[in-house]
């Protein structure tokens, strides 16, 4: 395996607000944010903090309202959603509470869907080296309703880090696992940094942010070194 | 793109739900289908007319015509002779039975030294060319001839005569089924069969361009007439083309019902696959690549939707062939049912039709899968939210196309298809409205009638509300479709209406007699002397009803006798000033019937060119009536004028009034045996030419009748097969219903009530819709199509079943998923999402 791209990441005066019946509310306010290559942040906060929006801003699906979202050398702001789509293709990976794997194909497929999107060369064996060391090799023609909570977290984690994106993003990756599992993932997440990829993890758990480099609050709109509070 | 994980992903996510996928095709097989079987029918009867003329009449340009009793052979032998028109031949014709078989033919007597130069019948005799020909020689189509019977027992009117097949013709050659039912003799033997010696039907010409007409026009006598027989046959083939055009506008009625459902089922499809989409948009796919994917998929099921719908559309077409020819022969003129059906013509149409349609129909859900963004696909809520915008920001749309679909019915133009593009906009406008009104009622209804109703039935109420992405085109094809039955049920409602109306102050007669079957023959003066001086008998009317050629236009002469009281049966709508009967009657003035006056843009004082057995004659229009009994209208003459005009003393029906007191029943059964009654007399009691009339008016609405329920099917199945996919799409929020502690049957009853609701709310819309169609359709469509006018007739059972038809079509689709909920386990409900 080799190792995966690297490149900074930072916001600067992030703002970001949702009408809510008729009400504005500020979700992220001049909110700053410098996560360098190969550094596993995570960020906490309450419900409603605004950590899956943050995520969200980062990952090109919602755009701030002002402020500059900077990823490697391509500030995400100025870019129309195709543009976003695209870089997202090539530059980020997702996580989710959910897992979120396409339904209809199987875990090879799911794995192999990034790297087509990407055009990059779909070696058979990166993917089963990639289920070997997560210890998926027997799920490989496994569609993901037959498999555990643990193993499609782990199949999401491998989708997110297969084309080596800069950025992972992890959205609650261990919310919905047992303690075991979860520390699993968080395991596995720690290699992917390894291979020199930024990862931003939100989560509410604060065993799972202490497996992280560097812990944030996220309150008010605005990010806070934990050590803060 | 390299998209092929994302294509398979998508398609085996189609996969999962076939019945949607089998729906789909079903919205765009059943829209294809129903057009694809309008069309070819309707090619068949215009093309087997086109093929019946160009066969029978072969080079033929024009023909030479006579009054009633056809012309003097002499006349040909002074057009061979004295005109030098070679390509000329004489012909008699009369529609005749066979003994023993059933429908009618028509027989040809040609003159063969000359016909060979205006048709190619190939002609091949049984013995061999060298062979003498038998007397009363018949010879016969190639599926008669096969039969091998020696002779036929020929009948028209009185005349019977067994005639021997002398050998046959090659009927599969212009592939003209009126060939099937032709028989051809030597002009001479059709004569004396018929006792015309010494006359002709008519005398074929094809005459070279540039022929002087007029000189030859100076030739004849004034008894006949040189008729162009481009020119007439075009004018018989525009006689069927309202008709033809009310069966096109109902089967696309059928595809904008369909349409619908396309719209209903891709947006399902679109919604019950955003939370796919958004993991794909997620990962990096962009909105053109997953539009352009869809935009793939959708056109794939529209080639196999639409080739579904070619195959149904021709087997629907054969049934439909033969209802529309048979409407043709009461309505119009005589035809054959053609046994061929597929054309290319309407195989292009189709496909191009069906693909259109789709792509059309589905566009709109896909441009707005493609508009959304990851997060909004991810959210229920904002797939709900659109659709609520969505309904809002179709009310303006929705009330344009209501405004200027209205506004083309109102403006006065002749034409026939602005009317029905107007109807359709009207429609389209209206079905738009749909969604939001749907909301608004179920939030009006919750809000004014919730306490009182209960808790199930509240939620059952906002749950239709909040359903509405997933229902609302749904409920809208049901309102389009329960409105289209509607209102082609009160259309015809009100038409039968209007024809028993008119027919109680027409037939004013107690006994209607009439000769005529095949052939002619006529009712002799002795006879008609005979029934006069029968006991019981007060007076007697008598007419005679031919089609003339006027300026190369078919037109009906209607011509009676009748006493004072009996023209008092005219329902006049517009007249001139004085003594109507007095210019009928005295003044050589005629009538004109309420169709031939839109037509031909009459009016009283107007004139009417008739040609008559003294030349082209200008009659003065004394007035316009009310006639449902042709949509090609008819003049109505007195008969002691025609008798000035006209060398024909023949009567072909007659109505006796009978004194009061007397027995209706005995004097029909004493009219049969007269002494000088004919062979074969149809006699009809009032009533029963009132009942015969209605039957032949509710056989023509037969195949509107079939178009109609073909759309109720068409919407039906896409009500039912959306609720049902709305409520198996939601086992777990029923699941949890249950988990807190509703029952099965609390849960049941709210499914019904839903779909129930949804119904009612289709209902409801209809009812407007359905009113605002029959209207436009007796007011505007009629009238331009046929030149009936008539009353409007809103016939509160009608309604009542319109409501019925949408509350238990979607009531019935509540049945499936109650009793699949019934069956499912809790537990099962809550992990299966």
């Amino acid at each position: 395996m080799n190792s995966l791209d690297q490149a900074n990441v930072s916001l600067e005066r992030v703002c970001k607000a949702y009408d809510e019946a008729g009400i504005r509310r500020m979700v992220l306010n001049q909110l700053d944010l410098q996560v360098v290559g190969g550094e596993f942040v995570s960020i906490r906060g309450p419900s409603g903090s605004g950590k899956s929006t943050l995520l969200n801003i980062l990952g090109g699906i919602d755009r701030a309202d002002s402020g500059r979202v900077q990823i490697g050398d391509r500030n995400l702001i100025g870019l129309g959603e195709t543009e976003r789509t695209l870089f997202r293709r090539h530059h980020i990976g997702f996580v989710f509470q959910f897992f979120n794997l396409v339904p209809t194909l199987t875990v090879a497929e799911n794995l192999r869907l990034p790297l087509e999107l990407c055009k990059k060369h779909q070696n058979d064996d990166e993917v089963r080296l990639w289920l070997e060391r997560f210890s998926l090799e027997d799920r490989s023609g496994a569609y993901p309703d037959v498999l555990s909570g643990g193993e499609q977290q782990r199949v999401a984690i491998i989708r997110a880090a297969i084309h080596r994106p800069s950025l992972i993003l992890a959205d609650e990756p261990t919310g919905n696992l047992d303690a075991s599992v979860g520390g699993e993932v968080l395991q596995l997440l720690r290699e992917v940094v390894d291979q020199g990829a930024c990862v931003v993890m939100a989560t509410h758990s604060e065993k799972a942010a202490h497996a992280s480099d560097r812990r944030l609050l996220l309150k008010d709109g605005q990010l806070y070194p934990q050590s803060v509070f | 793109m390299s998209a092929r994980l994302v294509v398979i992903a998508l398609f085996r996510e189609l996969m999962t739900h076939p019945w949607q996928l089998v729906l789909t095709l079903f919205s765009i097989a059943a829209g294809v289908s129903v057009v694809v079987g309008v069309d070819i029918a309707n090619q068949a009867a215009l093309g087997e007319f086109e093929r019946a003329n160009q066969t029978i009449d072969g080079v033929a340009t024009h023909r030479i015509v006579g009054g009633a009793i056809g012309i003097d052979e002499r006349v040909f032998q002074q057009i061979k002779v004295g005109a030098a028109i070679r390509e000329a031949a004489p012909v008699v014709t009369a529609e005749v039975v066979i003994q023993g078989k059933s429908g009618s033919y028509r027989l040809l007597g040609i003159e063969p030294l000359s016909d060979f130069r205006i048709r190619d019948l190939q002609l091949s005799n049984a013995e061999g060319p060298e062979q003498p020909i038998p007397a009363w020689p018949l010879y016969v189509p190639q599926e008669l001839y096969d039969l091998a019977e020696k002779s036929l027992v020929l009948k028209s009117g009185r005349h019977i005569q067994q005639f021997n097949i002398a050998g046959s013709f090659d009927s599969d050659r212009s592939q003209s089924a009126s060939l099937s039912r032709l028989l051809v003799t030597d002009i001479a033997w059709a004569q004396s069969f018929l006792k015309s010696g010494g006359r002709l039907s008519h005398i074929e010409l094809n005459l070279p361009e540039g022929f002087d007409q007029s000189s030859l026009r100076n030739q004849l006598p004034d008894s006949v007439r040189l008729v162009d027989i481009g020119l007439f046959n075009n004018a018989r083939s525009d006689m069927t083309r309202a008709f033809r055009i009310n069966l096109t506008a109902l089967s696309l009625l059928a595809l904008v019902i369909a349409m619908f459902l396309i719209y209903s089922t891709v947006s399902f499809q679109v919604v019950r696959r955003r939370h796919l989409f958004a993991l794909l948009r997620a990962a990096g796919v962009t909105n053109l690549e997953l539009v352009l994917i869809l935009l793939v998929e959708v056109t794939v099921l529209a080639i196999v939707g639409t080739s579904v719908g070619l195959v149904l559309g021709s087997l629907l077409a054969n049934g439909l062939s033969a209802m529309v020819v048979e409407t043709i022969n009461a309505l119009y003129y005589s035809l054959v049912a053609p046994t061929h059906t597929a054309n290319w013509s309407s195989i292009v149409k189709a496909v191009l039709l069906g693909i259109t349609a789709t792509l059309l129909a589905s566009a709109l859900p896909i441009a707005l899968a493609g508009r959304t963004t990851v997060r909004g696909l991810l959210l229920r809520s904002a797939e709900e939210k659109s659709a609520r915008q969505l309904s809002v920001r179709a009310l303006v749309p929705a009330i344009l196309l209501f405004v200027s679909g209205l506004v083309l019915l109102i403006v006065p133009v002749e034409s026939l298809v602005i009317a029905f593009i107007g109807l359709f906009m009207l429609i389209i406008g209206l079905a738009a409205l749909t969604p939001w009104v749907v909301r608004r009622l179920c939030q009006l209804a919750s809000r004014f009638g919730g306490h009182a109703l209960g808790l199930i039935p509240k939620m059952a109420l906002l749950s239709v509300g909040a359903h509405l992405s997933r229902t609302s085109i749904a409920v809208a094809a049901l309102s389009v479709a329960v409105s289209a039955t509607l209102g082609v049920g009160l259309m015809i409602d009100s038409f039968r209406n209007s024809v028993e109306d008119w027919l109680n102050g027409y037939l004013r007669s107690d006994i209607y007699l009439t000769s005529e079957s095949v052939g002619q023959e006529f009712l002799s003066p002795n006879f008609l002397q005979q029934i006069q001086n029968l006991d019981g008998v007060a007076y007697l009317s008598t007419g005679r009803r031919q089609t003339l050629s006027a300026s190369n236009v078919p037109t009906v002469l209607f011509t009676l006798q009748t006493s004072k009281n009996g023209f008092a049966g005219f329902q006049i709508k517009k007249s001139l000033e004085g003594d109507l009967w007095k210019r009928f009657h005295s003044q050589e003035q005629v009538l004109v019937s309420e169709p031939l006056s839109r037509r031909r843009d009459l009016a009283p004082g107007d004139e009417i060119t008739l040609p008559t057995d003294h030349g082209e004659i200008d009659f003065v229009v004394a007035a316009v009536y009310y006639d449902y009994s042709s949509d090609q209208g008819l003049v109505t003459m007195d008969r002691e004028t025609y008798a000035r005009y006209f060398n024909d003393e023949l009567i072909a029906s007659a109505a006796i009034k009978i004194v009061e007191g007397a027995k209706v029943s005995s004097v029909m059964e004493t009219i049969p045996n007269l002494p000088a009654a004919p062979r074969e007399l149809f006699l009809r009691s009032n009533q029963g030419l009132r009942q015969a009339s209605l039957e032949v008016f509710d056989q023509t609405f037969r195949v509107t009748e079939i178009l109609r329920w073909l759309a109720i099917i068409v919407a039906i199945v896409g009500i039912v097969s959306a609720l049902v996919a709305l409520q198996l799409e939601r086992g777990r929020e029923y699941a949890v219903l249950r988990a807190v502690g509703f029952s099965r049957i609390q849960l049941g009853v709210q499914i019904l009530l839903e779909t129930g609701m949804t119904g009612l709310c289709a209902g409801l819309m209809a009812i407007p819709m359905g009113v605002a169609l029959a209207v436009c359709l007796i007011k505007v469509i009629n009238v331009r199509s046929f030149g009936w006018s008539m009353q409007t007739v809103i016939d509160g059972n009608l309604i009542v079943q319109a409501m019925m038809l949408a509350i238990v079509a979607a009531t019935l689709a509540g049945l499936y998923p109650a009793a699949r909920l019934w069956r499912t386990e809790i537990g099962y409900g809550l992990r299966n999402d």
